[in-house]
């Protein structure tokens, strides 16, 4: 009886391991835990005053079986199901649709690969879930970090109710502008300068401009950068940013870059400066999610940052 | 000669019911009712440690979306009921326990009242060919999974996602679902068996997009 070990122990394939991981890092909303707590008449004071001290031990506690084995699978090994993803491209299923901004003289996204959907009400914060309320507290006092809590929560109806993602996963949780489009069936890979120059891009109908492989390197070297800010080392962050700007200069990802840069930023204390990139972020594509995402971490950190 | 029924040691299995809803739980196993001081850390601290993790397997359990706020309040509604007869070292498989009960009603109100947007027929999903983004999305995969456990019979998903997906060890599975350990484990087995030819298929369906 003892032999059977969880799959993700050992014996799940890639796809298997990408499904079942997908679960790990599914969380609730932001305020869902305070009004579970306002619900039992504990009191938001107390439960915040040792929410950063716990949430080590509640990962601890998350998966066991499935955190403990840390199989080496990250989203770079995605590349190959990212591979015969693209070469169909067409179809987004299941309503998974991409809210793209809308066709004006902004630049289309880059591409979203880790940006959630517009409908989705579950924020959710890549490799570090329970981090997001520390780093609110440590951005604001006790009492402001409840009221952002309680601002930005997300109700848990998702229609049409925006959800807001954790400060920690900027990339992950960006709600849908007001105005959402679905986005178009393929998603353009337009990098930040020279959107038609798209690296390898084919002046072909599919738009082709990554390879599978520096994609999941770009996805992983950002994942690295969302560590790190959730950990509380926005410098580190940043540092990582400068290589990861330096490496692709033309990055896939160069939007979600610069939104990071934005927060790390700001949390590293610098906010005159992450305001000045995220303003410069919000024109260069102001209807994006990444503009909102923007302007979001702006009015939850920049004022006190300042 | 003492009219103070007996304690038991139920909080070691899953509760039957809900027991009636009192502000001063009955002396019990563990000490006597709880000072409000203490009754209120000690709730802060259960949810600060669990409620994430009963959120969700509430979600992987099969509580649609837009429920599983106020199921997992559920749960923790009845923990505080029963607070004082909670070991410490019982605390997860106690809410665990609960939440099996909580999320078997939610999917029973869904079953009597379906919503189609809720969950994605994998058959649907898998037909159409799903788009990079798609699948670096996380959201998306969760969506597979979701689909992929929705396809099982709710005994082999049950054990599934306590197994698989929340670390319980086989003996805790057996205990939750209050089975042999031996029903346990064929279970087990049967499960994964069940997820492993839906993510084949899963696969199968991926490649054969490739090529149109």
């Amino acid at each position: 009886m003892s032999d059977l070990k969880p799959l993700l122990a050992g014996e799940a394939d890639e796809l298997e391991t990408l499904l079942l991981r997908a679960a790990e890092d599914d969380e609730p909303a932001r305020g869902a835990l305070e009004r579970a707590a306002a619900t039992l008449g504990v009191s938001a004071t107390l439960l915040a005053a040792t929410v950063a001290s716990a949430t080590p031990a509640a990962q601890a506690a998350v998966a066991p079986g499935a955190g403990a084995v840390a199989k080496p699978l990250t989203w770079v090994s995605l590349g190959k199901w990212l591979a015969l993803g693209m070469g169909v491209g067409s179809v987004v299923a299941g309503g998974a649709h991409f809210a793209l901004a809308p066709a004006t003289d902004e630049q289309p996204l880059a591409f979203t690969a880790p940006l959630r959907t517009a409908e989705s009400a579950t924020p959710v914060a890549p490799l570090k879930p329970a981090v997001a309320p520390s780093a609110a507290e440590a951005a604001a006092p006790k009492d402001d970090a409840h009221a952002v809590n309680e601002e930005e929560s997300a109700p848990s109806k998702p229609a049409g109710t925006p959800a807001a993602a954790p400060p920690s996963a900027p990339a992950m949780g960006a709600p849908a502008p007001s105005a959402v489009l679905p986005g178009p069936s393929s998603a353009s890979f337009a990098p930040l300068e020279q959107p038609q120059a798209a690296s390898t891009a084919a002046p072909g109908a599919e738009p082709r401009a990554v390879s599978a492989s520096t994609l999941g390197e770009e996805t992983h070297a950002l994942d690295s950068v969302r560590a790190a800010i959730a950990a509380g080392h926005a410098n580190q962050a940043l540092e990582e940013l400068h290589q990861y700007a330096k490496k692709w200069p033309r990055g896939a990802l160069a939007m979600e870059a610069a939104l990071l840069k934005v927060e790390a930023l700001l949390r590293s204390g610098n906010g005159a400066e992450g305001q000045r990139e995220a303003e410069a972020l919000i024109a260069r594509a102001p209807r994006s999610l990444y503009a909102t995402r923007a302007r979001e971490l702006l009015r939850a950190i920049a004022p006190r940052a300042e | 000669m003492s009219k103070v029924p007996a304690p038991t040691q139920s909080s070691l299995t899953v509760p039957a019911e809900m027991i009636p809803p009192s502000k001063d739980p009955p002396a019990a196993v563990f000490g006597c009712a709880l000072p409000p001081r203490e009754r209120d850390a000690r709730l802060a601290e259960l949810l600060r440690v669990h409620f994430r993790l009963v959120w969700r397997a509430l979600r992987r359990l099969g509580v649609p979306e837009h429920a599983v706020d106020d199921a997992a309040q559920e749960v923790f509604i009845v923990a505080a009921k029963k607070l004082t007869t909670i070991a410490p070292a019982y605390e997860r498989r106690f809410l665990y326990g609960v939440a099996l009960r909580v999320a078997a009603n939610a999917r029973r109100a869904r079953a009597a009242r379906p919503e189609k947007s809720e969950t994605v027929e994998l058959e649907e999903t898998a037909s159409a060919a799903p788009s990079p983004e798609a699948l670096l999305d996380r959201k998306r995969a969760r969506e597979l999974l979701d689909a992929t456990l929705e396809a099982m019979p709710d005994d082999l998903r049950t054990a599934f996602v306590l197994f698989e997906l929340e670390g319980c060890s086989a003996p805790e599975v057996a205990a939750l679902l209050g089975i042999p350990i031996g029903t346990a484990t064929s279970r087990l087995r049967r499960a994964r068996e069940a997820f492993r030819a839906a993510v084949s298929k899963l696969h199968r369906k991926l490649e054969n997009g490739e090529e149109r």
